[in-house]
């Protein structure tokens, strides 16, 4: 597994570091700035805020002071003493009449209303606007002289909400009654609407009742308040409140922070992914030279990795395959000098002593008369004469001798061993052939050439004792001549295909194990190739190539 | 068209147009439509004074022909002219002249009554008519109460009118914002079935189930014309037994831009239907702001007076959206009938492009002073000119085949059909590309409802 620091420990922990690397200092720097922006946007836009909820107290004190303005204007008016002395059915006069229809013809002028100095109602104007506005009572409030305060209603019903402002109208230093305006309620709300910010946050104005009005002069529930400003009005201020989330410039980094958390985890998989993948690629190398460490020399890994791996790859390759083919040639070496060794200490300690052996055996043969001695003498001779092949085989074995290479055709060579197996061909009852091109002359010693063919054919007849067909074939195969030796015999089972060419190994009762072996030597000493090809209860085929003569 | 009295011929001798007359104080513009009629033959013996006289009957008229509402004036003088080529045709027993003098109140009232006060007390005009805005008509008709001179509404349409200011010198010849709202509440009665529950007490039990109430939102412009149609409109969807809940009520100025802090608001009320009180370029306004917030996408639009007028159609073009419901007092498609498309067409002919539907209430002013003039026997009667008004039934441009408006004499409003529909793709009558179609037509109890009854 990636956490597991037992295998591989330095890969893991080199790509580990690696990510730490990358992405710890990416993470601070992210919640850093996060903390910092966020910060920032808050100043900011509270100073906004602060800015914004300034710049609506001033405007909703320049519209009620205009209201209050034109209230003074309305006042100041000399037509307007006799209404308060009139009762509602006299007709105001018109120059009065266009003032109060010049007042009500602002959208935001509901109506104007009049009160005797005793606060007792008059009239209103216009006159329509009497009974649905004293259905509120505020024309029955008897207290409106005294009160200086504006008074709101709040929208009900079917009908938006107004305040009201009141002059007191002094003629003389003597109150002679109290004017009125109604005011439509939300042309004073709708002076925050740049504090609107849809989805995130709205302006409320609390009135003195604690009732809070929207932007456009609703009633609405006030929670979660942002921030309050100070009294623009005795009891009326402004707050905003949350209607979503604070500020969506923060939310931006908190999303900027996810991301940064998303890539840091990418970059983490990317990391974890290529670690594995390292990993993946490196443990068959280890396994190789684990193999190699426990005498497998023809341990191959994969070379496919990218880049680097797939060159280590390739030399671990190579190197397995020299070193494979080193040890080979030096145990060869060793062997061959051990076998040299051998055989001069085998002719000097045994061939010795078997020509003294075999002087006498002829001695005594020729002396003997009685016919059993001599025969037993006769036995003796043999056996010594047998010891003496085998000796001398092992030791062309062990010290070959230089061959005398010459430019020979291969047919040459075919049809002297043809010849010379022919006779035992017929007694096992064998058909042999020659057969392709047996022109093409190679570079060989034509005795030692016919000495592994000999030996390899009468082989072939061993295999055959019930008869069958040999075939020695010779073809060019690019610049080497290429012979075959096949007989339909019985084939050679596959575990001993392996060691067939190994010195000493024989499947047959009197065999010395060194037919193949001394073959082999013989043709890798002409600078020619021995394959041996078999198929259990088939036949078998030797394959010898050399190169051809230029 | 419906002629009353005797058949008599007439002949025009000559139109006059004065532009830009000063009255009082340099604030009055004024443009004096002169109409002159001659006449040809002898007359009935009730018409002594029709054929005796020479003297002028003066008519003064109030549009606002600049700024807001000033298309609604225009058109209104157009129509005018086309009702003055009518009158010699339909009225023949009226030997004497009509004058008829057009104000410029540009939507203030104190520029109206100021007009009204100077027509009446300098021009002696023998009626006033017109006025777009409810705020301004109600000014208006205090002066004509006051003076007791005739003003004969033509487009103005709060209630208020023909109730609390209501004098024996008012009357409207144009469908009153109850009336609309009358046949808006049976739309949606017809149109919300599942809201509709029995007629009794309980049909707006609160304590039913949200979903099975019908959630209402309403804006309108903040005078009595919004006032009296949303409490008109709540009363008779009482009345008519469909369960509503009242989610939001908003009341912008008249005239005002920006609307978007109302439809932001409208948009959390989250209604099933927004009714729209709002009229002229309000209304355009509110629906190209509506439009960019999406709110269209979000639920029903519904304006039963005045937000079906050709105006928007042609305002918005390709921009209008589709499946809005809406009315108006007068529409060029509906009804199809061969005074009406005659009416349009002439319209057409003579400025270059359709009428809104203020053009078709002017038109029914003059003529409908006409036809009572004619009835009367002249204009020195008062008593009997009012009862000629109230006994009023005249067949106009928008009334459909086989219908007739009539005067309603206790409330002096007249009585016409209502027709509603959806906004619908027609580019038959360009710049339009949507138009309304698929109607409902409402047609007109015997009475004017004084009272909602639930």
């Amino acid at each position: 597994m990636i956490f597991d620091f037992g295998q591989l420990v330095l890969v893991k922990r080199y790509l580990w570091g690696s990510l730490a690397v990358a992405i710890l200092p990416l993470l601070v720097i992210a919640i850093l700035y996060d903390r910092h922006s966020s910060n920032l946007m808050d100043r900011l836009l509270l100073e906004r805020i602060e800015g914004d909820l300034q710049t609506a107290i001033v405007k909703i004190n320049s519209f009620v002071n205009a209201q209050h303005k034109r209230l003074d204007n309305l006042a100041d008016l000399p037509e307007i003493n006799s209404v308060f002395t009139q009762d509602s059915d006299t007709h105001l006069s018109p120059r009065l009449l266009d003032f109060l229809y010049l007042e009500i013809g602002d959208p935001d002028i509901y109506g104007i209303a009049f009160y005797n100095a005793e606060g007792e109602f008059i009239r209103a104007f216009p006159s329509w606007s009497e009974q649905t506005y004293s259905e509120n009572g505020v024309y029955g409030n008897s207290n409106v002289a005294e009160s200086e305060l504006i008074q709101a209603v709040l929208p009900q019903s079917g009908r938006p909400g107004w305040f009201l402002i009141k002059k007191t109208v002094i003629r003389n230093q003597v109150n002679i009654g109290t004017l009125t305006l109604m005011v439509r309620l939300a042309s004073m709300t709708e002076q925050t609407s740049p504090l609107y910010l849809r989805g995130v946050y709205e302006p409320i104005i609390i009135t003195p009742d604690n009732e809070a009005l929207s932007v456009v002069g609703n009633t609405v529930t006030s929670k979660d308040l942002l921030i309050e400003s100070e009294n623009f009005l005795p009891g009326w201020h402004i707050a905003l409140q949350h209607i979503g989330k604070i500020n969506k410039e923060s939310d931006i980094g908190r999303w900027l922070l996810v991301l940064a958390a998303i890539s840091a985890l990418g970059i983490m998989w990317l990391f974890i992914s290529m670690s594995e993948r390292l990993a993946r690629m490196i443990t068959p190398l280890n396994d190789g030279a684990q193999a190699i460490a426990n005498g497998d020399l023809t341990t191959q890994v994969p070379e496919n990795g990218p880049g680097e791996l797939g060159t280590l790859a390739h030399s671990f390759n190579n190197m397995s395959k020299q070193l494979n083919s080193m040890i080979k040639t030096r145990v060869y070496s060793e062997r061959q000098a051990s076998l040299g060794k051998l055989a001069t200490g085998i002719a000097h300690e045994i061939r010795n002593p078997l020509a003294t052996i075999r002087t006498t055996v002829h001695g005594l043969i020729r002396s003997e008369t009685h016919p059993a001695h001599k025969e037993m003498l006769q036995v003796v001779n043999d056996e010594v004469i047998r010891t003496d092949a085998i000796v001398e085989e092992f030791m062309n074995y062990a010290r070959p001798r230089e061959p005398h290479k010459e430019f020979i055709p291969v047919g040459d060579v075919l049809a002297t061993v043809s010849t010379l197996a022919s006779a035992s061909a017929l007694e096992t009852n064998v058909t042999m052939s020659i057969t392709g091109d047996t022109s093409l002359v190679i570079h060989v010693d034509p005795g030692q050439l016919s000495q592994v063919l000999m030996n390899i054919v009468l082989n072939a007849l061993q295999a055959m004792p019930e008869g069958g067909h040999l075939t020695l074939r010779t073809h060019r195969e690019g610049k080497y001549a290429h012979l075959t030796v096949t007989d339909t015999g019985q084939g050679i089972p596959e575990d001993q295909l392996i060691e067939i060419q190994a010195p000493f190994f024989t499947t047959k009762k009197n065999g010395t194990g060194l037919g193949l072996a001394i073959c082999a030597q013989l043709v890798h000493v002409n600078d020619g190739r021995m394959e041996i090809q078999s198929v259990y209860g088939e036949g078998t085929t030797v394959h010898i190539t050399f190169a051809l003569a230029t | 068209m419906h002629l009353s009295g005797a058949s008599k011929s007439w002949g025009l001798s000559k139109v006059l147009l004065n532009n830009m007359v000063n009255i009082g104080s340099n604030m009055l513009l004024r443009v004096l439509l002169l109409c002159s009629v001659v006449s040809g033959v002898a007359a009935d013996n009730d018409n002594t004074e029709l054929q005796a006289s020479n003297k002028p009957i003066k008519i003064g008229c109030l549009f606002p022909l600049a700024g807001p509402g000033g298309l609604y004036g225009r058109d209104s003088v157009e129509a005018i002219r086309i009702a003055e080529e009518d009158l010699k045709r339909l009225y023949p027993s009226i030997s004497q002249t009509f004058e008829v003098i057009i104000g410029d109140t540009r939507s203030k009232p104190l520029r109206a009554v100021q007009i009204a006060r100077d027509f009446i007390e300098s021009k002696k005009v023998d009626f006033l008519c017109g006025v777009v805005s409810s705020r301004i008509a109600l000014a208006v008709t205090e002066i004509a109460k006051e003076k007791k001179v005739f003003f004969i509404g033509t487009d103005h349409a709060s209630p208020r009118l023909v109730t609390e200011a209501l004098h024996p010198y008012y009357f409207r010849v144009s469908n009153d914002t109850r009336q609309s709202m009358q046949a808006g509440a049976q739309y949606i009665r017809n149109n919300y079935a599942k809201y509709v529950g029995t007629n009794n007490a309980k049909n707006n039990n609160k304590n039913d189930k949200r979903d099975d109430r019908l959630k209402i939102a309403y804006i309108g412009p903040d005078y009595d014309y919004g006032y009296q149609s949303w409490s008109d409109l709540r009363a008779f969807l009482t009345q008519k037994a469909v369960k509503f809940d009242v989610v939001g009520e908003y009341w912008p100025k008249l005239f005002e831009t920006n609307y978007n802090i109302y439809i932001h608001a409208l948009s959390d009320n989250k209604p099933d239907i927004v009714i729209n009180g709002q009229w002229g370029q309000d209304f355009i306004n509110f629906i190209k702001q509506a439009k960019q917030l999406q709110f269209f996408d979000e639920t029903t639009v519904m304006n039963f007076d005045a937000g079906g007028n050709y105006e928007t159609f042609a305002d918005l073009g390709d921009e209008m959206p589709l499946g809005l419901v809406l009315s108006a007092r007068h529409h060029i498609n509906w009804p199809l009938s061969a005074e009406n498309r005659s009416f349009s067409e002439r319209f057409k002919k003579r400025v270059g492009r359709y009428p809104s539907y203020a053009a078709q209430g002017a038109y029914s002013g003059i003529v409908s002073i006409a036809q009572a003039v004619s009835n009367a026997g002249g204009v020195t009667d008062k008593e009997k000119l009012r009862v000629s008004f109230e006994n009023l039934s005249i067949k106009l441009p928008e009334d459909p085949d086989g219908f007739t408006s009539r005067m309603d004499p206790k409330s002096h409003q007249i009585l016409q059909a209502q027709s509603i529909g959806k906004t619908i793709i027609n580019k038959n009558y360009p710049p339009a590309s949507v138009m309304l179609g698929d109607w409902f037509v409402y047609y007109p109890a015997k009475e004017w409802p004084a009272t909602i009854n639930p």
